[in-house]
């Protein structure tokens, strides 16, 4: 059904985009705590997992208690959650998404006897058409002959049939955990020096960055954790200006972080997390003559900079499309974005430098339709030389923009006598001039 | 003030570019006081009848303004000044034209643009030689291109474009250097007609770029005109114009960026602000008038010649006498009587006067080809008013039936063109059309174009998606919209949609839909409007190749055609003529009757009798529900009773409010008013009420002192007039002469409300009576022959106002016994077979079957033989690939061989492979398969088996099968029942069969339910329509309860609670097929974003695809 | 793509001409013109261009209207304190890659400050340019430029006076230019420039 049709049935209907690799990630995250269950625990379609507990119940209690638990347990962190125990995966996975349950031993058969087909995990055109067969229940089709049945359906059928009967087999693999980049150390003496800190980060960093090769990632931001004797807990967080795994010119960016640190009575245990990494390639550590690159020595700069005074306060211009002159380029954080080729120079000319409008004093009379022949701006008396102009530039309509109620503006390049060349412009609708930039 | 004139300005007819209406930018350049306009649209001249209609509308106002010829013919705003100023304030209403204004001269021509260059021409053809020329030169483009497209190349240009002025359009000079050569080489082609257009651009670099442009004009020796490269009338359409940009870019408005328009300049301006611009270069603004002078070509130049239609020598007139004499002959085998030949004297001298006897021979031809083919066909139309047409076997209504208004013919003085429709079978008239185009020649015939407008539906999606809006909010929002509306979504449509009527973006959407409807979008050809000619049609007009292959189609449409006085043959379509023919057909095969619409006997009182009991499903025109509660108080018993039947079930007597009138005078209820003789004469036959088109232009001439050509180009302009708002001074006009008559102010309204709504779909009395025709003939195959009417009606589907399951329903109620489709039996179409007793019985055809093909159908009879012993032998005998067997095991066609669905099915599954194997058993070995045990079905399932493959069931109807549950709920049958009438208030439950809102109702909405007794109306008032919205407008199985209402032998339900039941339609057979699945079969194919239980689906939505119902708006 | 990989394939080396400013060395421009000349300088340096302004002021660079090859390059750091300012500016100094250090301090530069900052550029080997107030430079430049736009007498022209007014290494001289902002372009108008050209009415 569509969003829409079902809108117009519950106007109430409250809705949000599926956001799958958060659902994903949350399955996942289930996954692992469902370890405490059974050794062998796999996701099982995008809304399930599959545990083989084999061996597992007695330590419960028995296969009842084992469920109870479960549920008990889910049912406290906020989740409604379906289960069913059977002999063979496929039965689990039926019983599980109709109804749940415990199927006793031997009794597979006649347990999913009466589920439809589409529990069998087949595809919809071989459900749709078993069911025009009449057959829609796992036990319309049990008692069916296999080789008519595969013949009409295709062998996938009769193994998932088959399967879920228990008659064939169909293991659970475990799944390998996704790489987490953090290391410890615990030291057998406290220390506080911060050469010695220096000196164990250094080490930290050095399996830290083994770590992040072996999955070809670059931290982006790192946290450094310092336990000290007296349980309290400091922390270094440091950001890169982009993906980088090299011990040294990290260790670097954590000096000054590391200088701040109150060591107390001393520190007994260190943790160092890159908590945010991304993809980097296996090459270019160091550079041609030893020394870093210099796209690495300009990303340490950054990090340096961006370390200290923030990186929203290290930017770059990038273009944007539009012809409102304060919105023709984006001021975006330089570790966060790409450069971008500039825009051509073509159109009319640009200033060098853009500010917010500044009014121009007039003084008097305006000759319509001309900029002012003098006018005072920043305390200063300007008198018109030459003008260039209009250039007529109406606001976005589609957008309110504060700084355009007043309409639309003519633009002029004003030269003065006084040398200056200025951006003014003119708003007819509130008739005023305003400066607005700078010409070389 | 200066005088300018300006010469290049892009209308809406460049789709999605220009942003303002052809009239709105005449009106525009009246009011600046331009000296002339052109109208140059991109490779097109689409737009410029358009323009000058408008400007004729403008020239008639200014002239009456000047006249001043009385207080009550005046316009009103054009005197009174307060009057004026609240024109002003308004936007519907017409332009203000003062008496003493210059208006513009309109200068014709186009922009081309050209494949191999960038600079483009502005071509203004000054004399009729350079607008052939020029209408050549785009056809050739249009014909070498895809539909809708234009190819020209440079040296086209120097080849054509001798008897046009020329401008160049050079691009940007600081963005690219201009092609000097071209221009050079132009110039030597076209010396002194060849110019360099200067466009101001207002970025700030405009003085050196006319600088630049003025020393590119020194070098080439063109000289420099000022053009103001108009996009638009006035700057406020700027939005407009960048949600126009969007549309053709593909991006939303907040992707625009800068290929938006900056500012608002590329309107039309005053010559004032052009001469700032120009200060430097006044020859340049000079020169435009100049330009504007030398284009004396004005459309109505245009000589438009009809083919002679001489024949051997025989000149047309002759040719047509002899067939009009010949044509008494047939018609009156004892001799014609005095009237008739009287008239047809007078009618051949006036067709001799006006010289327009070839046009009636074309369409006599035509007629005359199509007959030789065997395909039925019937005129009408103004000029089909007349004895001649009938001699000439066009018309088949005898003229003594009717009263011909000798005026209505065709007038001398109006020098109005004669016009004729045909109807042909629809399935048939691809042939008269070929035939057409290879009589003339395509460089002679034409079919005129429609332009497709923004409708709200259309508007509200695409300026929904250019504005941001969601897709489900888009959905919702055109979702509301019943049918073909031309009105922008209000705040409470909005409101339901979840949307914020006061937030900006969304009101500024809602202002953007509103203005964008009824914008051009694009050209498509017109429903069977042919343009003929002697001489070449495309110098006249450019022809572009339409969507459909071997079609050619004209850039106008038939507005525009009329504003030219261009002679148009309607070559229309016609489902019913087809369903006739095929009913003839099967009575011919199987009782021997030769029958034609000729031939068919009158006045049969059976016929009468079964229209007078609304039983009238399948019977022309009749069978809509508002026609079938007409029939019994009309009680039709006359041949002129169905023409006024016909007539007045139309939006112009419903929008006239002369329904009830008319009534409640025929059946005595109410006084006929005297209205005086004059009047009388002309509204006497319809009990004083007018109905008919003709009526109604009479009404305007005998009451209200129009003059008869006035009246006339009243009805022809209506299209013109409403787009330039000066409908309001004819209403004015025409009730104020109704009034100072002596009529009442409300009849006077009514009439003329009534000669509005024939704007677009009125009925002339001829017209209305070819169509009584074909409704009687149909009532009569009905009442006579139901077996071979309905298999005809089946047959010629998709038509008419039911679906077969009614169609079905309806012969098997008269008693016709109908058979279920057989691999064994039917063929593609469906069938009449003999039963022992003599009477037919309707055998189901494979069409029936959805997604069945006509081909397999057919080897499937080709193979057959004696028979087909199982379902392994149609795939071997018949190639049928496994899907159609398993379509039609699906529809239970192998019944006859003793197979059930399912086992037909299990058998159809088993043959998997592409091609049959060469011997015995799928397996090789010949071994039988071990049985399957497949369970039997219900008979509700077979219901719904049945509705799902052929959308109708012999079996059961649904309704009984839920009957057990349904206490308290009457059957239709007594409803009904008119020998015993249930009073008060009943509840009932049906199949929902069809939903009407007409637009003349104001939001009511009538249902149509079915259950196993019958059909029942339901009326669902707005209030409740608000409450029970989605069962209205969803529910596929409705519980209603209500108050009954009866009058003329017809009962209703008023709804008052409405229940969707639809769900309960699904329980009866297959239950809802997926419930869920595990997420892993469709893990990979999974849209992005898409619903995660894609085949989960709703009972509701089951019951859609099931129960499928007709909704009419 | 790696912002750094902006820079030009092959960097041309700065022209040798008086405007030629000092490698590895901390220079300084005032005056009205003194951005214009700062842009100037950037669209002649290869590499990376860091212009370091005080994070409250107004102005910014202009994409569209800066010298060809230099919008990509450009890196804005918007301190909000005068320490941070030069704390930047002598990092930056410091670091090999930037091509060019644009660093506009507000407050007049210490003794140590333009020391710290020339040991910084001949550290990282990276030319500065300290956009100061009028007679608020400091000792340790390398070298001192006024800056100032002149009115243009013809059209078409954007004449530029540069006095050199200070130079270590070398005499002081004054020129006019014709510089239009839009390449590293310029043309010089006369070795000395003449001021105060009679003003021209608007047309």
């Amino acid at each position: 059904m569509a969003l829409a049709d079902a809108r117009a049935i519950c106007p109430e209907l409250a809705s949000r985009p599926a956001d799958l690799v958060q659902e994903a990630a949350a399955l996942n995250a289930l996954r692992r705590w469902a370890g405490r269950y059974a050794p062998m625990v796999a996701r099982d379609g995008s809304d399930g997992l599959i545990a083989d507990i084999t061996g597992v119940p007695h330590l419960f209690g028995g296969e009842d208690a084992l469920r109870e638990d479960l549920h008990a347990r889910l049912d406290r962190a906020g989740l409604a959650a379906q289960s069913g125990i059977a002999e063979s995966r496929g039965a689990a996975h039926a019983l599980a998404r109709h109804g749940g349950g415990i199927l006793p031993e031997g009794a597979l058969a006649k347990g999913l006897a009466h589920l439809p087909v589409t529990a069998l995990r087949i595809d919809d055109g071989t459900a749709q058409a078993l069911v025009r067969m009449g057959l829609r229940r796992i036990g319309d089709l049990a008692g069916q002959p296999r080789a008519p049945l595969a013949r009409r359906f295709g062998p996938g059928l009769v193994l998932r049939l088959d399967q879920a009967l228990g008659l064939q087999p169909e293991p659970v693999s475990p799944e390998g955990e996704p790489p987490h980049f953090g290391v410890r150390m615990s030291l057998p003496e406290p220390i506080g020096l911060q050469d010695d800190v220096m000196a164990a980060l250094t080490r930290l960093l050095e399996r830290l960055s083994a770590k992040l090769a072996a999955q070809r990632r670059g931290a982006r931001r790192l946290r450094l954790e310092l336990q000290r004797v007296d349980r309290e807990t400091a922390t270094v967080e440091i950001g890169l200006a982009r993906p980088m795994r090299d011990p040294g010119r990290i260790a670097a960016l954590f000096a000054r972080g590391v200088d701040e640190i109150e060591a107390g009575f001393g520190i007994e245990a260190l943790r160092l997390v890159a908590h945010v990494t991304e993809a980097m390639a296996p090459e270019q550590i160091g550079g041609p003559q030893g020394g870093p690159s210099p796209e690495d020595a300009l990303a340490d700069l950054f990090s340096r900079i961006g370390n200290r005074l923030g990186f929203d306060r290290v930017l770059r211009l990038l273009p944007a499309h539009s012809s409102i002159p304060e919105r023709s380029f984006l001021v975006a954080p330089a570790a966060y974005s790409t450069a971008q080729g500039a825009p051509p120079r073509q159109g009319p000319e640009r200033p060098l430098v853009l500010f917010p409008p500044e009014p121009a004093l007039t003084h008097g009379m305006t000759r319509p339709g001309q900029p002012p022949a003098s006018f005072r701006w920043r305390r200063m008396a300007f008198t018109t030389l030459r003008a260039t102009g209009p250039e007529r530039i109406a606001p976005e309509w589609w957008f309110d923009d504060p700084n355009w109620r007043t309409g639309l503006r003519d633009y002029w390049r004003v030269e003065t006598a006084q040398g200056p060349r200025l951006w003014l412009f003119h708003t007819p609708q509130a008739p005023g001039w305003q400066v607005q930039g700078e010409f070389a | 003030m200066t005088a300018y004139a300006e010469l290049c300005v892009t209308s809406n007819f460049t789709f999605l570019t220009g942003a303002s209406h052809p009239e709105e930018l005449v009106i525009r350049a009246a009011e600046l006081g331009l000296e002339a306009i052109a109208i140059t649209d991109r490779n097109s001249v689409a737009g410029v009848v358009r323009a000058f209609s408008a400007l004729k509308e403008l020239t008639r106002l200014r002239d009456e303004a000047r006249e001043a010829a009385g207080p009550a013919i005046r316009s009103r705003r054009v005197t009174d000044h307060s009057a004026r100023q609240e024109v002003d304030l308004g936007t519907t209403d017409a332009p203000q034209i003062p008496p003493d204004l210059e208006l513009p001269r309109l200068v014709t021509g186009a922009r081309l643009v050209l494949a191999d260059s960038d600079t483009d021409w502005l071509a203004l053809p000054v004399d009729v030689a350079g607008w052939s020329r020029l209408t050549l030169l785009l056809s050739l483009g249009k014909r070498r291109a895809e539909k809708g497209d234009c190819l020209l190349h440079m040296n086209d240009l120097l080849e054509a474009c001798t008897g046009m002025m020329l401008i160049a359009l050079p691009p940007d000079p600081f963005a690219t250097r201009p092609d000097d050569g071209a221009l050079r080489r132009m110039h030597q082609r076209h010396p002194g007609r060849c110019f360099v257009g200067a466009a101001p651009r207002y970025d700030g670099r405009d003085q050196p770029r006319l600088d630049r442009l003025a020393a590119l004009s020194q070098a080439t020796g063109l000289p420099m005109v000022a053009v103001g490269d108009v996009l638009m009338h006035r700057a406020a359409r700027r939005p407009l114009a960048d949600v126009l940009t969007c549309l053709r870019e593909g991006c939303t408005i907040d992707g625009i960026g800068t290929r938006r328009l900056p500012h608002g300049e590329h309107r039309l301006k005053p010559g004032h602000e052009m001469a700032r611009m120009f200060h430097r270069y006044p020859a340049a603004l000079r020169r435009t008038t100049e330009i504007a002078r030398a284009c004396a070509f004005r459309l109505d130049d245009l000589r438009y010649q009809y083919p002679d239609e001489a024949q051997d020598g025989e000149p047309a007139q002759d040719r047509l006498e002899r067939l009009a004499r010949e044509g008494l002959h047939w018609r009156y085998p004892s001799g014609p009587p005095q009237t008739i030949t009287a008239r047809v004297d007078k009618e051949l001298r006036l067709i001799d006067d006006m010289g327009y006897a070839p046009y009636f021979l074309t369409v006599h031809d035509i007629v005359a080809f199509a007959r030789s083919r065997g395909i039925l066909c019937q005129g009408r139309g103004s000029a089909a008013n007349s004895v001649v047409c009938y001699l000439l076997g066009v018309t088949e209504v005898p003229p003594e039936s009717i009263t011909l208004i000798f005026e209505r013919f065709i007038s001398k003085d109006r020098g109005e063109p004669p016009d004729i429709d045909v109807d042909f079978e629809h399935e048939r008239r691809e042939e008269v059309i070929q035939w057409i185009y290879d009589r003339y020649g395509r460089h002679r015939a034409g079919l005129t174009a429609t332009v497709i407008h923004f409708r709200s539906r259309a508007a509200i999606r695409e300026v929904g998606k250019v504005m941001g809006l969601s897709q489900d909010v888009i959905a919702r929002l055109s979702g509301q919209i019943w049918g073909h509306s031309s009105s922008a979504p209000d705040d409470d449509r909005m409101r339901d949609a979840g949307l914020d009527p006061g937030d900006d973006r969304v009101r500024l959407a809602a202002r953007l839909v509103s203005e964008i409807i009824g914008f051009p979008r694009h050209l498509s050809q017109h429903v069977g409007g042919f343009v003929i000619t002697q001489g070449r049609l495309d110098e006249l007009c450019p022809i572009e190749n339409a969507a459909m292959e071997d079609r050619t189609i004209i850039e106008w449409d038939k507005d525009d055609i009329d504003a030219l006085g261009l002679l148009k043959v309607d070559i229309l379509a016609l489902g019913m003529l087809t369903c006739i023919r095929k009913a003839f057909g099967l009575l011919a095969d199987h009782r021997g009757l030769r029958l034609d619409l000729a031939n068919v006997p009158t006045d049969d009182t059976r016929v009468y009798d079964m229209l007078c009991r609304a039983d009238a499903i399948g019977v022309f025109q009749v069978e809509s529900r508002a026609q079938l509660n007409f029939l019994p108080r009309m009680q039709p018993r006359a041949f002129y009773d169905l023409v006024c039947e016909v007539a007045i079930v139309r939006p112009g007597p419903i929008q006239g409010g002369m329904v009830h009138p008319f009534i409640n005078r025929r059946q005595g209820k109410e006084k006929i008013e005297d209205l005086g003789p004059a009047m009388m004469e002309v509204l006497g036959r319809t009990y004083g009420v007018p109905l008919f088109q003709e009526q109604a232009m009479q009404i305007a001439v005998v009451a209200a002192g129009f003059s008869p050509s006035e009246a006339d180009r009243l009805r022809r302009s209506l299209a013109t007039f409403k787009r330039m708002g000066t409908i309001g001074a004819f209403r004015d006009r025409f009730v104020s002469g109704m009034l100072a008559r002596g009529h009442a102010a409300d009849f006077a309204a009514r009439c003329f409300a009534q000669i509005e709504g024939f704007g677009s779909y009125g009925f002339p009395e001829s017209h209305a009576a070819s169509f009584a025709r074909l409704v009687y003939v149909s009532a009569w195959l009905k009442c006579h022959h139901q077996a071979a009417f309905t298999c005809a009606l089946l047959n010629s589907q998709p038509m008419g106002f039911y679906a077969p399951a009614q169609l079905v329903r309806d012969a098997r109620d008269r008693g016709v016994e109908v058979r279920a489709v057989s691999v064994d039996h039917s063929s593609w179409d469906c069938t009449l077979e003999a039963r022992p007793d003599g009477a037919l019985a309707l055998r189901l055809g494979f069409r029936q079957i959805k997604g069945l093909r006509e081909e397999d159908a057919v080897w499937i009879v080709a193979a057959r033989g004696n028979g087909y012993p199982d379902v392994e032998s149609l795939w071997r005998r018949a190639g049928v690939g496994p899907d159609t067997l398993e379509r039609l095991s699906e529809a239970d066609a192998f019944a006859p061989l003793g197979l059930s669905r399912r086992e037909a099915l299990w058998q159809a599954r088993a043959l998997r492979a592409p091609a049959p194997l060469p011997l015995f058993g799928s397996d090789g070995e010949g071994g039988a398969e071990p049985q399957a045990h497949l369970p039997q079905m219900t008979l509700g399932e077979e219901v719904i088996e049945d509705y799902l493959s052929l959308r109708l069931s012999l079996r059961a109807h649904p309704v009984e099968l839920l009957r057990p549950r349904l206490e308290g709920c009457l059957p239709h049958s007594i409803l009904n029942d008119t020998a015993r009438p249930v009073q008060g208030r009943a509840a009932i439950t049906g199949l929902v069969i069809t939903r009407q809102r007409p637009g003349t109702a104001s939001g009511v909405i009538f249902l149509t339910l079915e259950d196993e007794t019958g059909s029942a109306n339901v009326v669902v008032w707005t209030k409740v329509y608000e409450r029970f919205r989605k069962a209205v407008i969803a529910g596929r199985l409705l519980r209603v309860r209500g108050r009954l209402q009866r009058a003329d032998g017809v009962t209703h339900l008023i709804a008052e609670q409405i229940e969707d039941l639809s769900p309960w339609l699904s329980q009866l057979g297959r239950p809802v097929v997926i419930e869920t699945n595990d997420g892993r079969a469709d893990e990979t194919r999974r849209p992005p974003g898409g619903s995660i239980r894609g085949s989960a689906r709703h009972p509701r939505e089951q019951a859609k695809r099931l129960f499928p119902s007709r909704d009419f708006h | 793509m790696p912002p750094e990989t902006a820079r030009p394939a092959s960097p041309r080396p700065a022209p040798a001409d008086p405007f030629t400013l000092r490698p590895a060395r901390v220079h300084e421009a005032e005056g009205r013109g003194k951005r214009a000349f700062a842009l100037f300088q950037a669209a002649r340096h290869p590499g990376p261009v860091i212009w370091i302004l005080p994070g409250h002021l107004p102005e910014l660079p202009m994409l569209r209207g800066l010298p060809e090859g230099v919008g990509p390059r450009l890196h804005l750091l918007r301190p909000g304190s005068e320490v941070d300012l030069l704390w930047s500016a002598e990092e930056a100094l410091r670091s090999p890659a930037p091509g060019l250090v644009i660093a506009e301090p507000e407050k007049e530069l210490s003794l140590t400050a333009g020391r710290r900052l020339q040991l910084a550029a001949e550290g990282g080997r990276t030319t500065g340019l300290m956009l100061i107030r009028e007679g608020q430079g400091s000792n340790a430049a390398e070298t001192r430029w006024r800056c100032d736009p002149q009115a243009a007498q013809g059209r078409d022209s954007t004449p530029q006076a540069w006095q050199l007014i200070k130079n270590k290494s070398g005499t002081c001289q004054d020129w006019c230019v014709n510089w239009n902002g839009a390449t590293a372009a310029f043309h010089m108008v006369s070795e000395a420039c003449e001021r105060h050209k009679p003003a021209q009415a608007a047309p």
